[in-house]
This record gives structure tokens, sequence and C-alpha cells, in this order.
């Protein structure tokens, strides 16, 4: 598709970069600068570069009226819930498990006793 | 001015009651220059996190001004140290503080995904668990909400599309796809006329079409046009290129508007005929 003048760059060489011009996908400056000489020199070029970017405004608008639905608050506090108990979870394995134990012997009169105790204990030190 | 700082953060470990692990974390934490870490991290909407925020940027210009040449050379460090440093509690205080305000947004997308409202909620909250446990493996100062919509997405596929199999087109058929086909739809007929009639349209049409719609398709377009992520970052949240990206969205657009074109007639919102090209 043509407007049937000359231009440096051909108009059907821009059409396909139009969308990607109304998206702000053109990161390339020189490329940039093409499109944007050949919209300043080409009407039909510009005009179909404003039509598609106020379409694109218009769909944009449209989604976003519609898709516009908060979530539950119910979520919101499973979500902190959920926060906080994965939290416990994850600080919980840093725990360190071990076996306390003593032995005492004790002898009286020749006569010994012996007493071992064994205690698992758990602690959760500080990070 | 550094002094008062880590007074105030001593007083806040403190009432953790974190207070030795606490000044041990502020005097390595002190030695920390100037990284990315912390001028990225300082955007805080509640009072502690501002005041957080600032703590770390004064800390970080007193250690300038005192480290000279040391610090400048280690101003390259990676954030790696310090999340290494950074406690359990610090991580989960960061993840409430910056990955929840996005729940509504994961939302509205776990609903275009899921179209259902009860597994939309299961999916955010799936979201959340796994975004949680992985936490410590985000890169502060990077994109978040991507990274969330990343996992999102992920989770959807892997967990809760309804059907495995990959709709309509097959992946060669969108590998093969050229940027040229973009503009295919800039010349169909009538557009302006067509998008004077979409003004009008409810609601809910405008939710069924979205439906209705192939699930890459409807993702593509929901991700560029509600949530403005780049050809890029969609390409990261989906795991495809960017030129898969390209084709779902311009096709997605390009069928959403068919569609929408057609529930307005059935509305009897007609187009005139004169008003086509």
């Amino acid at each position: 598709m043509s407007c049937g003048n000359h231009h440096d760059i051909p108009c059907i060489e821009i059409r396909p970069l139009i969308v990607l011009f109304v998206d702000n996908e053109i990161s390339d400056a020189h490329q940039l600068d093409i499109v944007e000489i050949h919209f300043g020199e080409c009407p039909p070029c510009k005009v179909e570069m404003e039509r598609e970017s106020q379409s694109l405004l218009l769909m944009r608008d449209l989604l976003s009226r519609c898709c516009n639905e908060p979530a539950p608050t119910s979520l919101h506090e499973r979500l902190i819930e959920q926060t906080q108990q994965l939290h416990q979870e994850m600080t919980m394995r840093t725990e360190i498990t071990y076996t306390e134990s003593t032995y005492t012997e004790i002898t009286v009169d020749g006569q010994t006793q012996i007493e071992i105790t064994s205690k698992i204990r758990r602690e959760f030190p500080l990070e | 001015m550094l002094t008062i700082c880590l007074e105030f953060m001593q007083q806040i470990l403190h009432s953790k009651g974190q207070l030795q692990a606490g000044s041990k974390a502020v005097a390595e934490s002190s030695r920390i220059p100037n990284s990315n870490y912390d001028k990225k991290f300082e955007i805080g909407s509640s009072p502690i996190g501002v005041a957080f925020a600032q703590m770390r940027e004064t800390k970080s210009e007193s250690s300038n001004h005192g480290g000279g040449n040391e610090s400048a050379m280690n101003a390259n460090l990676p954030t790696v140290i310090d999340r290494q440093k950074e406690t359990q509690n610090e991580r989960t205080a960061r993840f409430e503080k910056d990955a929840l305000i996005f729940a509504s947004a994961l939302y509205g997308a776990a609903l275009r995904y899921t179209k259902n409202p009860q597994d939309a909620q299961d999916l955010v909250q799936d979201t959340y668990a796994k975004a949680f446990t992985s936490f410590h493996q985000f890169e502060p100062g990077t994109n978040l909400k991507a990274w969330l919509y990343r996992i999102l997405t992920t989770t959807f596929i892997n967990n809760y599309r309804k059907d495995q199999r990959r709709p309509l087109l097959s992946g060669s058929e969108l590998e093969d796809w050229q940027i040229a086909d973009a503009a295919s739809h800039t010349s169909d007929l009538g557009k302006s006329a067509e998008d004077e009639v979409l003004e009008n349209i409810a609601d809910r049409d405008v939710k069924e079409a979205l439906a209705a719609m192939p699930e890459d398709f409807r993702m593509a377009v929901y991700l560029s046009d509600v949530e403005g992520f780049s050809y890029k970052e969609i390409a990261e949240i989906m795991g495809v290129p960017t030129g898969t990206v390209m084709s779902r969205l311009h096709r997605g657009r390009k069928l959403l508007r068919e569609s929408l074109a057609a529930y307005a007639k059935e509305r009897g919102f007609t187009v005139k005929d004169g008003d086509k090209k």
C-alpha cells in the first residue's frame, strides 16, 4: 500500500512498524527517527498511525473498565494469613534439636547409684 | 545522623526481640557501600518502610563519605550479599510491603485466566505461596510485578488449565510468523466506524468476548492492554519468544475487535456502510 508519493523509505516498509510505534516498542533510535520522519512527510501513514493509536486507546479503556474487579477482602486476609503461616514454617526450619543427657554416679559406703537422664531439647535461636 | 539512624534501627529490632542479632546486622550492613539495592529499595508506602529507606540512604551516604576509593570500588558489589544478610523477618516484612500490594492486579489476571472467581482466588493464593517461598531468589530492584505475573502464569499453565493441550495454533506456526503480519489488521475495513460502535458495548459483552478467545491470545492482550507490560516483559511472563508475543497480541487484538463488533451488531449498534473506507 503506497500513498503514491516518493519517500526515502517506502510506505510498505513503514506500515508494519506502525503498530510497534503505537505500542512504544521501537527502541532503536535510528529506526524511530525513520518512522517519525516518514510520518512527517506522508500524511496517509500518519493518519493510519493516529487511527491505530486511537483504536488501541479505546480498546485499552474498554478492557481496563471491564476488567477492573478488585479482589475480595477475604482474599487479602487469606494472603496475609498464609504469609504469616509460611513465615512461621520457614523460621521453624532453623530450629536446633539436640539431646541433653546427664550421667550421675553417686557412691555412698561402697554402694553405687547411677542416674541417667535424657531429654530432647528444641531451641529456636534468633536469626 | 548515622548514630540516630542506628539507634532507631536498634529500637525497631529490639521491639522484635532481636537486639543482639540486630546490632550485629547493623554493624555489618554499615560497611556495605552504596549498592543498587539501597537505592532502589527505598520505595516505601508505610511510615516504617520510608524510615528504613531513609536510613539506608543516609547510611550509604555516610559510608561513601568515609569510604573514599574503597567504597567506590565496591559500589558494584552484587545485591546478593544484601539478600544473604537479610533475616527471614526482614524478608517477610519486605514481601508483605512490596509483593502483597499486587494482589488485586493478580486477581484480575487470574480471573481472565481461569474465568472463575473461586479458581482465580485459589490461583492467586498459590501464586503468593510460591512467591513467598522463593522470594530469596528475587533480585531486589528488578521488576517484582512481572516476576509475580510469571509465577501466576506458570502456576496457571501447570495446575489450573482445564485443557492441557495447546489451543488452536501449533507452536511452529507462531514461531514462523513475521512482524510484517502485525500490520495486517491495520488495513481492515471501517476500523474507525467500528470503534464508534465499540464505545457503546457493555462490560459483560467485553468479558464474554475475552473469555471466548484462545487462552494464549487472551493472556497476551490482557498483559499488554490492561497491565501495560512491554512485549519483552510479556515474553518473560509467558516464557515464549518476543516474536510469539507479537503474534499472539496482534492476532488477539484483531480477534477481540472482530468479536466485539459482532456483539455490537447483535445488540443492534450497526456500522453505517457510508463510514466504511
